[in-house]
């Protein structure tokens, strides 16, 4: 199994859409595939369809050993796509991994015991420097950056690769940084603005690939709240940014 | 593996946990010795009428003593003795009252040049030599705690709903 995880360290970055794209994209094309909400704001939960009660096990129970990982996966409306799901109470995890002492290979533990069942494991990360954050960096064999394409992705993006760089130092984080996925490129018919495309400029100064972007659309947000594919509303071009990341995550 | 293990995955029970406490600020315990009501917000709460005489402000016969009662004059020899020694041990807390209430209370302690503490100990004692008095009292006491939880719980679901929507 190998673990993607979308991470950046300011919100309304496209994490959650990358999330959601890439697992969905992944089951569709046949992969067995286990998505984890690293999110108390729990929204990749509530896009898979998926509400947990509050009795239920969560990615919470998941980390705290209450219960057995398998018993916190549940299955989603698509085929091939499972879904560890998450809640508000899922911040209350930080206490039980800071006291740990191994808070940043908590998640990584805990997946070991599924990974001969799936092919990918997709996380979405809580967007700050939390024990929810280093715990998902940890169990990253892969991370892809998604950053708006504006002076505020930008800072995301520097300070996102400083985090990471510190976690490589600390030995916390030994997996690849696949690319940036730039957010939110703003496109006036056939011209890109000048502040998408400065942007994602600047951003090719800090990172070797800068995947093709996520154009701003309305159809992404249909396509979620729909439950859909983007190709399933006649979209098939806009999902074009995550089949490069699919390829890379096979290269 | 295979799909088999994915049919057990989508076939698994699932045991239940403890119910998640999603607040982000978790409500006061009561303490197990005198449970204390949450804070509220008194307007929000309709008026409960003290049995008997509410006037409290203008007590009918201030100066007049009871009579014939010896266990009132037991207690209130205890008061006295324990008066008289003036190295009494206190527990200082915060008093937290209605507040229509809490004016007219101290407005009688003000007419009556003692403190709140006294009467409230005084009251106590006398409740416990006049059991009838005690039933009474309590059960007003209970009525008035139902309502204060129910606001402080329906204060709680307004912030609640105000920061999550």
């Amino acid at each position: 199994m190998k673990t993607v995880c979308a991470i950046s360290l300011s919100g309304g970055q496209g994490k959650t859409t990358t999330a959601y794209f890439l697992a969905r994209l992944l089951a569709a094309a046949g992969q067995k595939v286990l998505s984890v909400d690293a999110d108390p704001q729990s929204n990749l939960t509530f896009y898979l369809n998926h509400e947990p009660e509050l009795d239920q096990p969560t990615l919470l129970e998941v980390l705290t050993a209450r219960v057995k990982p398998e018993d916190g996966i549940y299955e989603t409306p698509h085929a091939n796509l499972f879904l560890i799901p998450a809640d508000r109470g899922l911040f209350k995890v930080n206490d039980f991994l800071a006291s740990s002492g191994a808070g940043a290979f908590i998640l990584k533990l805990r997946l070991q015991t599924v990974a001969d069942i799936f092919d990918f494991c997709i996380v979405d990360v809580q967007p700050s420097r939390s024990q929810i954050c280093l715990t998902a960096t940890g169990a990253a064999d892969a991370v892809v950056i998604p950053c708006e394409a504006n002076t505020k992705g930008t800072n995301s993006l520097i300070d996102t690769l400083n985090f990471l760089e510190e976690q490589q130092q600390l030995t916390a984080f030994s997996g690849k940084i696949l690319g940036v996925l730039p957010f939110r490129d703003r496109w006036i018919g056939a011209t890109q603005t000048l502040e998408s495309r400065q942007n994602i400029e600047a951003m090719q100064d800090f990172c070797d690939r800068i995947f093709p972007s996520i154009r701003e659309s309305e159809q992404y947000k249909k396509a979620i709240r729909q439950g859909n594919l983007l190709s399933e509303l006649g979209h098939a071009d806009l999902e074009y940014p995550f089949e490069k990341i699919m390829e890379a995550l096979n290269d | 593996m295979t799909n088999d293990a994915l049919d057990r995955l989508r076939k698994r029970k699932r045991p239940s946990v403890a119910p998640r406490d999603i607040t982000l600020v978790p409500p006061p315990a009561p303490t197990p010795a005198t449970p204390q009501p949450e804070t509220t917000e008194p307007e929000v709460l309709s008026e409960v009428q003290i049995s008997g005489n509410r006037d409290i402000n203008k007590p009918k016969n201030p100066g007049k003593k009871k009579s014939g009662n010896a266990d009132i004059n037991k207690s209130r020899s205890r008061n006295i003795e324990v008066l008289e020694n003036l190295d009494i041990p206190t527990k200082q807390t915060t008093l937290r009252l209605e507040k229509t209430i809490a004016s007219e209370l101290q407005i009688l302690c003000s007419d009556q040049e003692i403190s709140r503490e006294v009467l409230i100990e005084a009251m106590l004692l006398h409740c416990q030599a006049e059991p009838e008095a005690l039933r009474s009292i309590l059960t007003v006491a209970q009525q008035r705690h139902r309502l204060r939880v129910q606001a402080a719980n329906q204060k709680r679901a307004r912030s609640m709903m105000e920061k999550f929507g």
